[in-house]
């Protein structure tokens, strides 16, 4: 069955990607981009060359309330929160999408929905996914993007739409290949009263991951929380943004990287009240630690606020190792100095992932334990 | 419950966000910046011709132009708008015929000053004139006491000639016309300025005060400042700018350099009012040696759009920086403030304070960076934005970049956009206060760091400036 | 005279919620009005109607200032016009020294177009003064305006500006809460010495003690929104021993 939108899609990304730059602007006055574009150049040369999409929606589907479609079945729109020609690599993403995973939610309760198991068993590119959760749902959702396997440019994207008074819990694992470069793009538009809690827990190689959240209804509610580790020569571009276009909204972004010896992250992102988002509250934190001799760190914090009916805007930034007096006091009850360096990081990390649901939590603190041994 | 059929619901959140209404809402004024027309070599020879200038200096102005020519407009930089050289270079090329003088100050901006009954003598304050730089006065009154001691204040154009080896280990050194295109711009065409030096020990206890403002003569808008500070020494220079209304826009880009030998401190306080035409570019940079202390504060009140990033280089150990930047936006008009500090030696310390208030559909942007270079060993940093927005219709937007390369050290910025509530204006109200008095009290307050370090004329001039600016009469300009 | 009469209030929240119904009462020059009334019966609400106070919808009723219609006059015309309100909690009002504020609200009486004129350096000494007389240290005047104030700093910075603004009606709400038996004298003195030069007072109180100190010439009692009874200095003693339990309030905490 062929898709003429997919097919369109298609064509746009095709179009694009040599016409088009990574990105239009600078990223600051003395690192010119966070992500190293450069690198990516070679990837995303010819691409298309995957068949079949290895996503999976492990659940009892219909029993719980789950629809599941491909993209060529035309039921909802792609390409509409992300558009094929924002971007080089986004438009390089479209350009080899052979399909997507649509899933719509319309009676979870409390069935955990997971999503991908890995999302790598066969050699695909582009990796998309459709989320639709109703109004007034409950859904706990997993998404396990950590199992790659191959030497291509891994891309994943997910449209996500929260219908009125729906309320999501969702937690990502992901940790791309270390030898490519990858890229995430997630959006997502909360109608009114809808409330998110996202927790995301990654590392990677050179990945550039990007959340646009878009609060579009009335008083609709955000906590996000981002854990990211980067190890010896992996490049992490964490960028986490909300833009409140309802009135009454709230959102709370929390990012913290770890940067061992000689890695390489970025924490950073935007909170933007508009002009019709007046009396909403948002705060923003971020920060990175550096662990490491080599190691950079970056953080920005961004705020954009385009009215003073605003009920509060605040941004937080902190980079700094762990205090002495901290470690001392560790090591005096009988930790040696690594042992009082993983405890104090994986107390930061799982400080991200505390307002998940417990089903979720669990998973996303087994996870956190696992980035330290890799 | 069974049909594979999507709900209305849905359909509709789909139909609501398209990407285009998503991405709407880009700031409206941001254009990018278009350079239009072209600075020719001939126009930089006669300047410097005029100038008596020589040879090093007009190579260092060809050089500038070459990069100018060369480099590309900052991309990080939204806002401006288009810049037309030719029109740049007819401003600034000399004996050119000369736009009105400030005498000519149109009726109703007169009038308006004389219903508030403001003397005439401050009015013309108001409408951004003063004492001219350049003018015996400006500094004769501390001049000769200062010399005895070896300090040198001279216009820039005078130095040149008088001390070419101080010039050419300093000018345009500290702030290389490599740095940007506007910074190239700014040292192939400047002129006007002044520079001074403090020699070993020499503490100046009183401040230097210069004016600068754009009377359509071609001082103002290139001026070059450079201050050295030598060890052990300590001075203050506050600028203050303004300029007349002027018949069309006019570009300003000027350049402020510091040096700050060992032990040295310098302190630079530019209190900004220049005249709703004025697009203001500032390249401001200073370098601190070991243990040496450079102090920025800026006041930023006036013009249509402000650029001005006051940074500081942290070069020898243990030395410090504290960059105060104020902007208020008071109308349709765009402040885009910041700080820069790179913290480049051990034991380094700095402090950026950025305050803003945003009214009347004001725009209000702070663009700062930190950098903490490796090796910059228990150096700290410590940034705090405080922006106030007093109506539904103005903006602030905080743009922070802070890059760690360091273990060791230790960085923290903490923002805050925020209103003036309704029960704070109740309560100012109650004690008899209208809203716009109640918002110049609270400007007046937020410039207390500014105004602690000005002279007494100077606190009380401004203060009836922005007391005018919030009044229902009406703002300047 | 400052007379309120039959004032109905509405706050403004999701929709508009009564606060006060028919109202009325009168303050004259040189006489204490005392309102007593339990947590929550509409004390506040009354003062900050009769100032006008952005949220308090006046829905029916008049204010009469020396015969004149003030009723919808914006906060600072009826501060100009010689309304004080003393606040019960204060709003912080960061960036705005305490003496600043008094400066411009004097220029302000005074015609002053320049708000922060320091025409007189008398100004400055008489705040000092002012200020020593009911114990608020002299570096107060240096700090923002109810910034890091204790709660009984607050309370007599409130009076000071009271004092110093020398209006002709004083509303105050809850003067003495937070302040020990020596400040509530200082306070006391410095309302009663206001009241013997003429200013007629609005009194806001809980509980009987001030009016130990400030003798009342009436005291009204207010309950669910409505003045359920006036009377002399008596009344006050009466609810000092017996509470509000005779109108049929049961309070189970007394703290105000």
């Amino acid at each position: 069955m062929a898709s003429e939108a997919l097919d369109l899609l298609r064509f746009k990304g095709r179009d694009a990607l040599n016409r088009i730059d990574y990105q239009k602007y600078g990223d600051s006055p003395t690192v010119k981009y966070y992500t190293k574009w450069k690198l990516f150049d070679k990837y995303l040369v010819n691409p298309g060359i995957c068949t079949s999409i290895g996503l999976m929606v492990k659940s009892d589907f219909e029993k719980v309330g789950i629809w599941k479609y491909s993209a060529h079945e035309d039921i909802y729109p792609i390409g509409k929160l992300i558009r094929p020609d924002e971007s080089k690599v986004i438009a390089s993403h479209f350009a080899s999408l052979r399909d997507s995973l649509v899933v719509e939610i319309r009676d979870a309760g409390d069935t955990e929905i997971k999503i991908g198991d890995g999302l790598g068993s066969s050699s695909i590119h582009a990796r998309h996914i459709i989320l639709i959760v109703e109004k007034r749902i409950n859904a706990n959702i997993i998404i396990d993007a950590t199992n790659y396997e191959n030497d291509a440019l891994e891309t994943l994207f997910i449209e996500g739409y929260l219908g009125k008074r729906s309320k999501v819990n969702l937690l990502v694992l992901n940790s791309p290949p270390s030898g490519t470069p990858s890229i995430n793009i997630f959006r997502f538009a909360l109608d009114s009263h809808a409330s998110l809690n996202y927790g995301y827990i990654g590392s990677g190689g050179l990945m550039h991951h990007q959340d646009d959240l878009f609060i579009l209804g009335e008083k609709a509610k955000i906590m996000a929380g981002a854990a990211f580790v980067s190890h010896r020569g992996r490049k992490i571009d964490y960028v986490s943004s909300v833009i409140h276009e309802g009135p009454g909204g709230e959102s709370h972004l929390s990012s913290q990287g770890v940067i061992f010896e000689d890695g390489y992250g970025v924490a950073r992102g935007m909170a933007k009240i508009t002009r019709t988002g007046e009396w909403s509250k948002t705060v923003y934190e971020a920060g990175v630690v550096l662990l490491g001799e080599g190691g950079k760190g970056y953080v920005s914090p961004m705020l954009e606020i385009d009215t003073g009916n605003v009920l509060e805007a605040r941004h937080e930034a902190k980079e700094a190792s762990f205090g002495q007096d901290q470690l001392f006091y560790l090591m005096s009850r009988g930790l040696n100095l690594e042992e009082a360096k993983y405890l104090l990081t994986y107390g930061l990390l799982s400080s991200k992932i505390s307002h998940l649901s417990e089903g979720l939590k669990e998973i996303a603190d087994e996870y956190i334990k696992k980035l330290f041994l890799s | 419950m069974t049909e594979a059929v999507k709900t209305a619901d849905v359909e509709e959140l789909l139909r609501y966000t398209s990407i285009d209404e998503l991405y709407g809402w880009e700031w409206e004024y941001a254009k990018e910046i278009e350079i239009r027309g072209k600075i020719g070599r001939d126009i930089i020879e006669e300047i410097s011709k005029v100038k008596k200038e020589p040879e090093w200096m007009l190579r260092l102005r060809l050089k500038a132009l070459e990069l100018f020519n060369k480099l590309p407009v900052p991309k990080w930089l939204t806002g401006i708008e288009e810049i037309d050289l030719e029109e740049i270079a007819a401003y600034v090329k000399p004996r050119a015929e000369l736009t009105k003088e400030w005498t000519d100050l149109p009726d109703e901006i007169r009038k308006a000053y004389e219903k508030l009954g403001i003397p005439e003598i401050e009015a013309r304050f108001l409408s951004g004139l003063t004492a001219v730089y350049g003018s015996e006065t400006v500094y004769s009154k501390m001049k000769e006491k200062l010399e005895e001691k070896g300090v040198i204040i001279l216009p820039m154009e005078e130095a040149v000639q008088k001390y070419p080896d101080l010039l050419k280990r300093y000018f345009a050194r500290i702030f290389p016309p490599s740095d940007h295109k506007f910074a190239a711009l700014h040292v192939a065409l400047w002129s006007g300025g002044a520079f001074v030096y403090v020699p070993k020990g020499v503490k100046i206890e009183q401040p230097i005060e210069a004016f600068f403002f754009i009377g359509g003569s071609l001082e103002g808008q290139f001026e070059h400042t450079l201050v050295v500070a030598d060890e052990d020494s300590y001075v203050h220079f506050i600028e203050g700018c303004s300029a007349p209304l002027l018949k069309k826009y006019s570009f300003h880009d000027g350049m402020v350099e510091l040096y700050a030998a060992r032990n040295a401190h310098i302190k630079f306080t530019t209190l900004q009012n220049w005249s709703r035409d004025i697009i203001n570019f500032n390249n401001k940079r200073g370098i601190a040696k070991e243990n040496a202390i450079i102090e920025w504060t800026e006041g930023s009140i006036g013009s249509k759009i402000t650029y001005t990033y006051p940074s500081t280089i942290l070069a020898g150990e243990g030395a410090k920086t504290s960059n105060i930047v104020i902007g208020i936006a008071n109308g349709p008009y765009l402040k885009d403030t910041g700080s820069k500090v790179i913290h480049a030696a051990p034991n380094t310390a700095s402090r950026i304070i950025s305050k803003s208030i945003s009214n009347n559909g004001g725009i209000n942007i702070y663009r700062g960076l930190v950098r903490i270079n490796k090796g910059a060993y228990n150096s700290i940093a410590n940034v705090e934005c405080d922006s106030l927005i007093l109506d539904e219709s103005s903006m602030a937007y905080t743009y922070p970049h802070n890059q760690i390369e360091e273990p060791t050290a230790t960085v923290s910025h903490e923002a805050k956009t925020g209103r003036l509530s309704e029960d704070q204006l109740f309560y100012l109200s109650s004690r008899g206060l209208s809203e716009g008095e109640a918002k110049s009290l609270i400007v007046i307050g937020m410039l207390k760091e500014i105004l602690s370090d000005l002279p007494l004329e100077f606190v009380s001039i401004l203060n009836r400036v922005i007391q005018l600016e919030f009044s229902e009469v009406g703002g300047i300009g | 005279m400052l007379e309120v009469k039959n004032l109905t209030v509405g706050i403004k929240a999701d929709k508009i919620k009564n606060v006060l119904y028919n109202v009325s009462l009168s303050v004259a020059p040189g006489e204490v009005h005392a309102i007593m009334g339990p947590n929550g019966s509409g004390k506040t609400s009354l003062l900050y109607s009769i100032m006008g106070h952005p949220r308090y919808v006046i829905l029916n009723g008049k204010i009469f200032l020396d015969g004149e219609d003030i009723t919808f006059l914006p906060p600072e015309e009826k501060s100009l016009r010689g309304l004080f309100i003393s606040f019960q909690h204060p709003v912080e009002v960061e960036g705005v020294r305490l003496s600043t504020l008094l400066i411009a609200a004097k220029n302000k009486r005074a015609g002053e177009s320049d708000l922060l004129k320091i025409s007189d350096v008398r100004m400055i000494r008489d705040m000092r003064q002012l200020a020593a007389r009911i114990g608020l240290k002299a570096e107060f005047l240096r700090r923002d305006v109810n910034v890091g104030f204790s709660g009984g700093e607050r309370k007599r910075s409130e009076l000071f500006q009271a004092l110093y603004l020398k209006p002709k009606y004083m509303l105050l709400d809850e003067p003495d809460t937070g302040l020990d038996v020596d400040g509530v004298k200082v306070i006391a003195e410095s309302i009663s010495s206001a009241v013997s030069e003429g200013v007629g007072v609005l009194l806001v109180t809980h509980y009987a003690r001030i009016l130990n100190y400030v003798r009342p010439d009436r005291v009204s009692v207010i309950v669910n929104g409505r003045i359920v009874e006036t009377g002399g200095p008596e009344l006050a003693q009466l609810i000092d021993r017996e509470g509000y339990s005779k109108y049929g309030v049961v309070e189970v905490d007394g703290s105000g």
